[in-house]
């Protein structure tokens, strides 16, 4: 069996983790905290990649990333290649796809954490910022870290999104769930039965290890 | 000296105070539950913007501050302790140094506290560690909302009785928020009434 998709899944689901981690819990803390005109409409756009066929997302992500988009040239002009059909593209292509899980789970996480807890930090001298780093995201980790897994296990997975804004290019796009789909065309049924056993046997150890983190405990640890 | 506090503020349908002062020493605000005593100390905390108003210390008029440059201190009635930090840590928050901190908790008589979580306090120990953790952030103005009201009466007065001297140490203009009569008459120097959002000197 190659190993190579199932290491390069890792690889981009990794970095898209990080990405929407980064991303997913600065839009899930604004959101958590204040109310503005449309914001109820802004929710639902940033969690609509959830339900929405990943050949829409792949389609929109093309048209803002491709080659003739502002944003795609003006990539390819700073560092000389562009982003779709490439490893990077990968990336953005499961970042976006693992984007809303880290939003919802982080809005939750950080909307949970008792306002007076905050009220006190800011009367004892804490800026907003401080107090975001040193109160509300303490308290919220946990349900910040299954966003994310949860976030990377969609990233792992994602074949549709992938394949329209990076293709299936082997060694450099062709993650874990696009080479099973060739396995299965080109009638190498071993290789789909290992890479898709692998995959199962991920999802749900991810699975398990967020159920860990959001089981309910006692302050005080 | 320290200066004296200054307070008009309005809150449609929940205050309505007109020119509360309040000397150094503890002022103790009483009245009904919903005469809009705790949101009295959210607005002057700057916790809650109220519909108009002023809130000054001497010159300096606090109201056109965020609340974390007002140094305004408030122990909430829940303490609001952080769960994720030892008592230390709590109280070092806003605090100077560590070691200053533990000299905060020695004068509240809880520094043997000092490594334990909040869930694993007294509820008299988390009341020494929250007042505490105020006064270590050396504010220029303290509140209190009903700062002993979980404990059983005996308790709830000799618990308040010591940490009122340690405040009344400190000398700062201190409001102290209380439904309780008989505790407004034992806690404070000074009465204040409030009900249904207005304030009278008793």
């Amino acid at each position: 069996m190659n190993f190579e998709p199932l290491a390069l899944s890792f690889q981009v689901a990794l970095l898209a983790a990080l990405v929407a981690g980064v991303v997913g819990v600065g839009v899930g803390g604004v959101m958590a905290r204040t109310r503005f005109v449309g914001s109820g409409l802004l929710d639902a756009l940033f969690t609509a990649p959830m339900v929405l066929p990943p050949t829409v997302l792949g389609y929109y992500l093309l048209v803002a990333l491709g080659r003739q988009s502002v944003i795609g040239q003006a990539y390819e002009q700073l560092f000389g290649s562009p982003i779709v059909f490439t490893r990077v593209g990968a990336v953005v292509a499961a970042s976006v796809a693992a984007f809303p899980f880290v939003v919802k789970n982080a809005r939750a996480a950080l909307e949970a954490v008792d306002v007076r807890l905050i009220g006190a930090a800011r009367t004892l001298g804490a800026s907003p910022a401080r107090v975001f780093f040193t109160v509300e995201l303490p308290l919220s980790v946990g349900g910040i870290a299954s966003g994310v897994t949860l976030g990377f296990a969609r990233a792992l997975g994602d074949f549709g999104v992938t394949l329209m804004v990076a293709g299936n290019i082997p060694g450099l796009t062709r993650t874990a769930s696009l080479a099973i789909y060739d396995a299965v065309e080109g009638g190498r049924d071993a290789d789909a039965a290992g890479l898709a056993a692998v995959m199962v046997a991920l999802a749900v150890g991810l699975l398990w290890s967020v159920n860990r983190l959001t089981r309910p405990r006692r302050h005080g640890f | 000296m320290g200066s004296e506090l200054f307070v008009t503020a309005r809150v449609k349908g929940r205050l309505d105070v007109e020119g509360l002062t309040v000397p150094p020493g503890v002022t103790v605000l009483f009245g009904p539950s919903g005469a809009g005593k705790s949101t009295c100390l959210s607005v002057i905390a700057g916790l809650l913007e109220p519909d108009s108003g002023v809130v000054k210390l001497g010159d300096v008029v606090l109201s056109a501050l965020p609340p974390h440059r007002r140094r305004v201190a408030l122990v909430f009635q829940s303490l609001a302790l952080f769960p994720h930090l030892d008592a230390l840590s709590n109280v070092a928050y806003g605090a100077r140094s560590r070691a200053e901190a533990l000299r905060w908790l020695e004068r509240t008589r809880a520094a043997h506290t000092a490594s334990r979580r909040p869930a694993e306090l007294s509820g008299g120990e988390a009341q020494r560690v929250a007042l505490a953790r105020a006064l270590a952030s050396e504010p220029k103005v303290l509140l209190l909302d009903e700062p002993f009201s979980a404990m059983d009466l005996k308790l709830r007065r000799e618990l308040g009785a010591e940490l009122l001297e340690v405040v009344r140490g400190v000398g700062l203009p201190t409001v102290l928020v209380t439904h309780d009569a008989e505790d407004a008459a034992a806690f404070g120097d000074r009465r204040v009434r409030l009900e249904a959002g207005r304030v009278t000197l008793l």
